[in-house]
């Protein structure tokens, strides 16, 4: 290439450095915050009996800052530093990309302070409310224009794939958040989904799915994919079976979602579907995978010596075990086992702490010598990190798989008079402390090899000098490929607004066909006559089971098992959450699925038991309530509320807003007089008697006698 | 109102016939795409990374 016709520009390492720091600050907290959910677990007062702290807050907390901050944060650092050096471009803009940061910061500062005063749409993984939810758009359009706009004045007119995996991320996610989060205001903290029960469950589960899919997945790969052969300074394995693993990939994950409603409510076709797709799931996977492994080929010797080569090798292999894992327990019978159990956890924690968590402290230990100009401060320490991590990664997950099929196979065991063997749920619980206990140890594990790369960071960074302007020279592009015939393969890698657009195309596809007609066919969601609205105090009594987290432990979905009917009762349809914008089926059992607890206790048991958990169920670790019973509902919003509802079609008769506090009085003085012939002295006006109310509400409804006007 | 105009959509069961089919397509397509490009090309996409643009 003639030197005459080169370009000179500088490439902008500030908000790769920023967003690195912004990496490893929010992965301390949210991996903290995630080590308190786990001790709580095993160590009921650790949730401090305040409203703030209690595990149905924490674990949000948790799997938000991780997701979002650290891994979110992750990927910023990668595409910022990646994407200009492809490109041969710097970024677009300085300005954008600093908008992009502090808003982003300023997002999961908000998030944490609302998930902790319990304002949730109560959505796992889309807990936000609606305001931080419309700012994540904004946020995430200004990253995205940052990024087509550099890609748009790029000096290198290919597109590695890398960067194809990052426009699938940002169409993707823009399309689940967007979708997921359609919701109508109460008030400026809280808002209702415009779904209900099924459908709800449905979009719920294909933003969930998708959000591991398209959030710590692709745009991970499309990391992998830069980082790997920059660490190994070699190319990676085969480019073919890239592109292969990207086009497959975004085409089969968007449709896995409907396997986390395996055996629930949801219609048999769309269950069928997201079965057979996640298995498909496994090849693109392990096709990505083996590239990434394959990549070493012939440099095992430095994966020795290199700590950076070391996590990511592990984080890749861990992205291999989680990927077969994963259709594996989407095959309906192992799911029958795994699901509501820990092994779900375990699963997820694979993914977690050795795909994400290693890939990224691989990317950190490789980035920070070069921007800073020096060497790594300690690889002793390095690798200090790394064995203590594994460490973790194994203590973390081998007791919750130990924990998760324990579990399971408690609940489905009877004995031979055809009884359950263990009738009381608790059992099932205490049985598996121990091993609860050993993952908490296992995660600390993790978190002190976290400390340890912060201080041999911190160390690199003092010994270093920072490079701000990376200095660096390209031709221009119209010269650059000059003497290039255009071969019709190399469109797609040409344009990328295409490849946005196809990639958007693709991912619909699977979004329209599982969710239209399960939203359009009656048939899809039967109705049931005696299914009624809730009550105005039982809609606020589930607000507080929403804004306590209740979900996080308890599911609202009993399956069609023999062992599930005799244990909680009739199993749940479809037609009975017609009313439930959000649904609250849950994902997870740490303790006993509370569909049909309506009816099954007395009011005073619940009124003890959320007061003092053990003393009605001794051994039990659920925290103690006993702010609700101090706590006076906030009756203000009753009106707003049922508005609300009605605009979502929810039937209450015309002009019922106005009175409808009227009717949550006297329900809540005859919970309040039932109480006091138990010799509870409860004001009514405590937000403890509409939980009550709503719990016992629930399941109950097809238990009535229909009407003679029935279908 | 919305959905008054998509649940006119008569045979909504061919969806998924139809998805699949597209897919099967979309990735003989990819495959046969993948399969023909020229080694060389190939070699130049995978050597991206490693393409040093910077001088110090």
């Amino acid at each position: 290439m003639n030197n005459t016709t080169v370009d000179t520009f500088y490439y902008n390492n500030k908000l790769v450095r920023d967003f690195a720091y912004a990496t490893a600050f929010w992965g301390l907290i949210g991996m903290l915050v995630g080590l308190l959910a786990a001790f709580q677990l095993v160590y009921p007062e650790l949730n401090f009996e305040l409203p703030y702290t209690t595990f149905g807050r924490t674990r949000p907390l948790h799997t938000n800052a991780v997701i979002f901050a650290f891994v979110g944060n992750g990927i910023f650092m990668g595409v910022y530093y990646s994407l200009p050096r492809l490109l041969k471009t710097p970024m677009y803009s300085k300005k954008l990309g600093n908008i992009h940061f502090w808003g982003w910061q300023g997002i999961i500062v908000a998030a944490a302070v609302t998930l902790l005063l319990g304002m949730t749409t109560g959505k796992e993984y889309a807990e936000l409310e609606w305001p931080i939810d419309i700012a994540i758009t904004i946020i995430w359009v200004i990253f995205g224009a940052n990024m087509m706009a550099t890609i748009l004045q790029r000096r290198e007119s290919h597109l590695y794939v890398a960067i194809w995996f990052y426009i699938a991320t940002w169409v993707t996610v823009a399309v689940l958040h967007i979708v997921n989060s359609m919701e109508i205001p109460v008030n400026l903290f809280k808002s209702y989904s415009v779904y209900a029960g099924v459908q709800d469950a449905l979009v719920q589960w294909w933003y969930g799915h998708n959000a591991v899919a398209f959030f710590l997945t692709t745009p991970y790969l499309g990391l992998m994919y830069y980082f790997m052969p920059k660490a190994a300074n070699r190319p990676v394995y085969s480019y073919r079976l890239s592109i292969i693993h990207f086009w497959a990939l975004i085409f089969i994950y968007i449709w896995a979602g409907p396997h986390h409603l395996l055996y629930t409510a949801l219609p048999d076709w769309a269950q069928s579907l997201g079965m057979a797709f996640s298995l498909m799931l496994i090849a693109p996977s392990w096709g990505g995978m083996l590239n990434g492994l394959l990549t070493l080929r012939g440099a095992w010797d430095k994966v020795r010596q290199d700590p950076v080569l070391k996590f990511m090798v592990v984080a890749v292999t861990a992205y291999g075990m989680a990927t077969f894992e994963g259709p594996l327990m989407s095959i309906k019978a192992v799911n029958a086992i795994s699901h509501y159990t820990d092994w779900t956890i375990a699963h997820v924690h694979i993914g977690t702490l050795g795909w994400n968590g290693f890939l990224t402290f691989g990317i950190m230990y490789w980035l920070f010598p070069r921007i800073f100009r020096t060497k790594l401060y300690s690889i002793k320490l390095a690798n200090a990190h790394f064995w203590i991590g594994t460490m973790g990664i194994l203590f973390y997950a081998v007791p919750l798989y130990w924990a998760g099929f324990t579990q399971s196979l408690m609940w489905k065991e009877f004995t031979e008079e055809g009884f359950l063997a263990y009738p009381n749920f608790l059992e099932t619980v205490t049985q598996i402390l121990p091993m609860y206990l050993m993952r908490a140890i296992g995660g600390s594990l993790y978190v002190v090899g976290l400390l340890i790369m912060l201080y041999n960071i911190y160390k690199t960074v003092k010994q270093g000098d920072f490079l701000e302007a990376e200095k660096a020279q390209a031709p221009p592009r119209a010269l650059a490929h000059v003497h290039e015939a255009d071969h019709w393969h190399r469109w797609i890698e040409k344009r990328p607004m295409q490849l946005l657009v196809a990639s958007m195309f693709v991912i619909l596809i699977g979004g329209v066909v599982e969710m239209v007609p399960t939203f359009l066919i009656s048939s899809n969601v039967p109705t049931i006559s005696t299914v009624k609205p809730y009550t105005p105090l039982e809609l606020q009594g589930r607000d507080i089971y929403i804004a306590e987290g209740c979900y996080v432990c308890h599911s609202q979905m009993i399956r069609p098992f023999r062992d599930e009917t005799e244990r909680y009762g009739e199993f749940s349809k479809g037609g009975e959450f017609v009313y439930d914008h959000p649904f609250q089926w849950g994902s997870k059992r740490t303790g006993p699925d509370l569909h049909r607890i309506g009816g099954k206790y007395s009011d005073s048991w619940h009124y003890n038991h959320m007061l003092e958990p053990v003393s009605m169920s001794p051994g039990s670790i659920m925290p103690s309530y006993s702010w609700l019973i101090e706590d006076k509902l906030d009756t203000h919003t009753t009106a707003k509320k049922i508005r609300v509802m009605q605009q979502l079609g929810v039937p209450y008769p015309k002009g019922y807003d106005k009175i409808a506090n009227n009717d949550l009085e006297a329900q809540a003085q005859a919970i309040a007089e039932r109480l006091k012939k138990d010799n509870i002295e409860v004001e009514a006006d405590r937000e403890i008697i509409a939980l009550i109310a709503y719990l016992q509400r629930l399941g109950t409804d097809i238990k009535k006698q229909p009407k003679e006007e029935d279908e | 109102m919305y959905k008054q105009i998509l649940r006119s959509i008569a045979d909504v069961g061919v969806f998924g016939s139809i998805s699949l089919i597209l897919f099967f397509t979309v990735f003989c397509l990819v495959l046969i795409r993948v399969v023909t490009t020229k080694k060389s090309h190939i070699q130049k996409m995978s050597n991206l990374p490693l393409d040093n643009s910077m001088i110090n």
